[in-house]
């Protein structure tokens, strides 16, 4: 698991953690990102810095949310933080726009409201949604039961056995089940046993349900997200029109179902099946017309979404964007006929890119400068002649995407500390306007005056507090807020790419290394 | 005794069956019934009429007798006709060279492959050539893309692998020229599309199949426009347009050798790492880190010495003596503070300076930080004034 890290991801995710649960939990989290420790590891490697209770709490935070987890071994409990679990955190607004415009608002209000807490049984999450939605309950319901069947929430799995070190957990027959009897619990006081008297909290009656926990389910909804980058794909092909996105949207939702999580190609998917799913959403076209459809986005594909191509593809674009922007259009034109043909001397690229010789040298040493393509020279003689050696241009996908998962991490970080170091300081600015704007809602709210004085005292409060300059500053302070955030979002929608398509990758080899190892087997017997 | 004519007519004959050439020993094995004295007189005579030619076998005493490739032509002259040499006042090894940079035709002789054929020397071999060209026999072409001299007779027109072809200008590539050749064809296909889209605005897959044109029309296209001085030919076509499918402004279809424009419409938009300067800033892949780089300066900490060297964009196919002695360099300057023994010793300094940086230096160096690296960027690696 360590293998696939970086310094650069590590570093990123102790900042997430600091920004979400504070500095102690950073200093925890560090040393959790990097290590697989007993506890008693821990409280020795942090003891100068927090207390054992400090650190408990810590660590029961960060498993409540998710983020950490444990394993039992000979030495003990072992825990760690996986990197995935954190940067999780960062794709949440991408995820709530993918709720919200499948599911609606209240649906995306729950998925919140879940993320936020952790875990949350069912009838807590519901009350605390229709506290804050101020809708029904029904509608409450209803969303959060849709939810489930598309398995966006899962159920933690239940404590059978607590007495050993580490909890034993009872095997998930039906992870996706809505409980039977929900939001049962009320306020009439339970009539506690004497000896209980003593305590002075007194117990409500719970919900049947209050020991089913739910979060959400990752790995469901990092289908969505890809899905929704391969429609974004098949969206720039100009024979497409809206009804046809929105085709293409239904059929990968259908191949979701058929296939597993991290397949790389899905099952062929019949017609049937698409209008069918078509006429249950209410997309309103005929049978002929899905057909017609159909056949644009793939005539001879039969039904199977290639999942790793596309991603191929969306990385190579990323990529090839990056260069653009970065170097010029013909490093870009270089870069592709790379991609294309394999390995090429100079002379070579020279011919078929119509460049210059001298171009073509300054371009390649720029592209290898910044480990875009890679060079294997061959020599050709016994002696190593370098007059007689051969020097091979070619692009290594896998590398150059591993090059933009670190760029990408450090680039992520920079934005989210820089963001953090601006906000801090404008503190005393934006302590002002908090200050100011409370003064002013209580006059607002003070019936004793009328509208005019309420008025002028509003103006002179304001005029009090802040002036012109303050206000720019405070302006040109949140839009630098905003375009920070949006940076970080986008760069976390890069950092997915290249991490799914690295991922794809891998299983990809595993594959074929599994088949050839079954191939050496069957001829050997 | 058979008269000398007629020997000379077998010996011709057999070596007519053979236009590469004939050993030595095969030649005697074919003419047994001739003498030996004859038939070496009939050779010389041949010989000095440059009728036929001697090449010397490498690396044995062995040399093989041929036709020189002239006289096949003339098939029914007689000798004597033959005996009249392309060149007068010539001398025989200027008339051998001559004769090989016949052969050579189109692409032209380099000098080492000369001096192999003739087995003359190199300096003579100089003063033959340096003679024919100052009788504008001969001329000297240099190669595009190697750094050959290739020489060849002055009335042939040099090949195309010679100079390059069209698109070559003085052996360098006209970059220009095959940019506006490239804009204009595409252009051209672009238009084809729109006709081909709008006469089928129904049927999408008429539409893309309207849409593809054939590398022929476009050559003649391009040759009835005359747009260029000479006729292109459909090669060189392909080859522009290839590059514009690498440019993303064509896609090809490889059955049938046909393009098709690419609508530019709907591009996807730049990566996300475009809208950040780490992706353009010289520092981000090797030293950035916010606030590693305080502990490693020893300089105090109110002031930020942010040195780059400037890397040169070199062959690295070239030994690393640059970076080595600029690393020693780096090393010199980090040199001042005071020197420690043991690494736990260092260890300790380097945590204790770390900690005794104060807070608002920190919140200085990172607020200041995009003002620095855009200097940096703006001197492209050079020293920033802060």
């Amino acid at each position: 698991m360590f293998r696939d890290m970086t310094t650069v991801e590590v570093d990123l995710c102790v900042a997430i953690i600091q920004e979400y649960f504070g500095h102690d939990a950073a200093l925890v989290g560090k040393i959790l990102l990097t290590n697989m420790l007993t506890f008693h590891g821990l409280i020795m490697d942090l003891k100068s810095k927090l207390s054992v209770k400090q650190i408990r709490r810590i660590m029961a935070i960060f498993e409540h949310h998710n983020i950490l987890i444990y394993t039992a071994s000979e030495r003990g409990v072992r825990y760690t933080i996986p990197i995935e679990n954190v940067l999780r955190i960062l794709r949440i607004p991408r995820s709530m726009v993918i709720v919200k415009l499948m599911y609606g608002k209240v649906a995306e209000a729950i998925f919140e409201e879940i993320f936020s807490q952790g875990k949350i049984s069912c009838s807590d999450c519901i009350r605390h949604v229709v506290e804050r939605l101020q809708c029904e309950i029904n509608e409450a319901k209803a969303k959060f039961v849709r939810l489930t069947e598309s398995q966006l929430l899962i159920k933690c799995p239940e404590i059978e056995n607590a007495e050993y070190d580490c909890p034993v957990f009872a095997p998930l027959v039906d992870p996706f089940m809505m409980p039977s009897q929900i939001l049962d619990g009320s306020d009439e006081i339970v009539p506690m046993e004497e000896n209980l008297r003593k305590r002075k909290a007194t117990i409500y009656k719970p919900d049947s349900d209050a020991n089913t926990l739910w979060s959400i389910n990752w790995p469901r909804v990092e289908r969505f997200l890809r899905d929704e980058l391969i429609v974004g794909l098949i969206s720039q092909n100009e024979l497409l029109d809206e009804t046809s996105v929105n085709l293409a949207r239904a059929v990968l939702k259908v191949g979701e179902i058929k296939a597993d999580l991290i397949a790389s190609q899905s099952n062929p998917i019949a017609v049937q099946e698409v209008s069918k799913y078509a006429r249950e959403h209410e997309i309103k076209l005929s049978r002929d017309e899905i057909e017609q459809k159909l056949s644009i986005l793939g005539k001879e594909s039969s039904g199977i979404i290639h999942y790793d191509l596309a991603f191929d593809c969306i990385c190579r674009q990323n990529i090839e964007s990056a260069i653009r922007e970065k170097l010029d259009d013909r490093s870009v034109r270089i870069f592709r006929l790379l991609c294309t043909k394999g390995y090429l001397e100079e002379e070579q690229m020279e011919k078929l890119a119509m460049l210059s010789s001298k171009e073509v040298k300054e371009i390649c040493y720029v592209l290898l400068d910044h480990n875009f393509i890679t060079i294997r020279p061959i020599h050709r003689t016994n002696d190593f002649n370098p007059v007689r050696c051969l020097y091979l241009y070619s692009v290594q996908l896998q590398q150059v995407a591993k090059s933009l998962v670190c760029l990408s991490s450090k680039a992520l970080r920079n934005v989210i500390i820089r963001r953090q170091a601006e906000a801090k300081h404008n503190e005393t600015l934006t302590d002002r306007q908090l200050k100011m704007e409370s003064v002013i809602s209580n006059i607002k709210k003070d019936t004793n005056m009328d509208e005019e004085t309420k008025n002028t005292q509003i103006a002179d409060v304001k005029e009090m507090y802040l002036t012109e300059s303050d206000i720019v500053k405070l302006d040109k302070l949140k839009r630098a807020q905003t375009a920070l955030h949006k940076a970080a979002l986008e760069l976390e929608q890069s950092l997915f790419i290249f991490q799914q398509y690295l991922l794809f990758k891998k299983s990809s080899t595993l594959q074929i290394a599994d088949k050839k190892k079954s191939r050496k087997k069957t001829e050997i017997v | 005794m058979a008269n000398e004519a007629e020997i000379i007519d077998q010996i011709m004959l057999i070596l007519k069956q053979r236009p590469d050439g004939i050993s030595r020993d095969e030649l005697q094995l074919h003419t047994e019934h001739i003498d030996q004295n004859m038939r070496m007189n009939v050779i010389n005579r041949l010989l000095n009429t440059n009728v036929i030619e001697l090449l010397h076998e490498k690396g044995t005493t062995n040399f093989v007798i041929r036709i020189k490739k002239q006289t096949t032509k003339i098939e029914n002259a007689t000798l004597e006709e033959q005996q009249t040499t392309k060149i007068e006042n010539a001398t025989l090894e200027e008339q051998q060279v001559y004769s090989h940079l016949e052969e050579a035709n189109k692409n032209g002789i380099w000098i080492r492959d000369l001096r192999e054929k003739t087995g003359l020397s190199e300096a003579l071999l100089k003063k033959v050539l340096k003679n024919l060209e100052q009788r504008k026999l001969v001329k000297s072409v240099k190669a595009a893309g190697t750094m050959r001299k290739t020489y060849m007779l002055y009335e042939i027109e040099a090949d195309d692998k010679v100079t390059g072809g069209k698109f070559y200008e003085d052996q360098q590539l006209d970059t220009k020229f095959v940019q506006d050749l490239m804009n204009y064809c595409v252009g051209m296909i672009v238009n084809h599309r729109r006709l081909a889209e709008s006469q089928n605005p129904n049927d999408i897959f008429l539409a893309k199949e309207a849409s593809y044109i054939s590398i022929e029309r476009i050559t003649q296209f391009i040759n009835s426009k005359g747009i260029c001085k000479v006729p292109i030919t459909e090669s060189d076509v392909e080859r522009i347009l290839d590059v514009a499918v690498l440019d993303e402004r064509l896609e090809k279809r490889s059955d049938e050798d046909s393009y098709r424009a690419i609508n530019v419409t709907k591009k996807p938009p730049p990566t996300a790492l475009a809208k950040v300067p780490c992706l353009q800033c010289p520092v981000a892949i090797p030293v950035c880190a916010p606030l590693l780089l305080v502990a490693i300066l020893p300089s105090p900490p109110t002031t930020l010495t942010l040195r780059i060297h400037a890397r040169q964009r070199t062959d690295p196919r070239q030994s690393n003596e640059k970076d080595t002695r600029s690393r020693s360099r780096r090393n010199n300057r980090l040199a001042e503070p005071p020197q420690h023994r043991r690494f736990g010793e260092l260890k300790e300094a380097i945590v204790k300076a770390w900690q005794e940086v104060d807070q608002e230096t920190i919140d200085n160096l990172v607020l200041s930080m995009d003002a620095r690296i855009f200097q940096v960027i703006n001197r492209n690696g050079g020293p920033t004034d802060y």
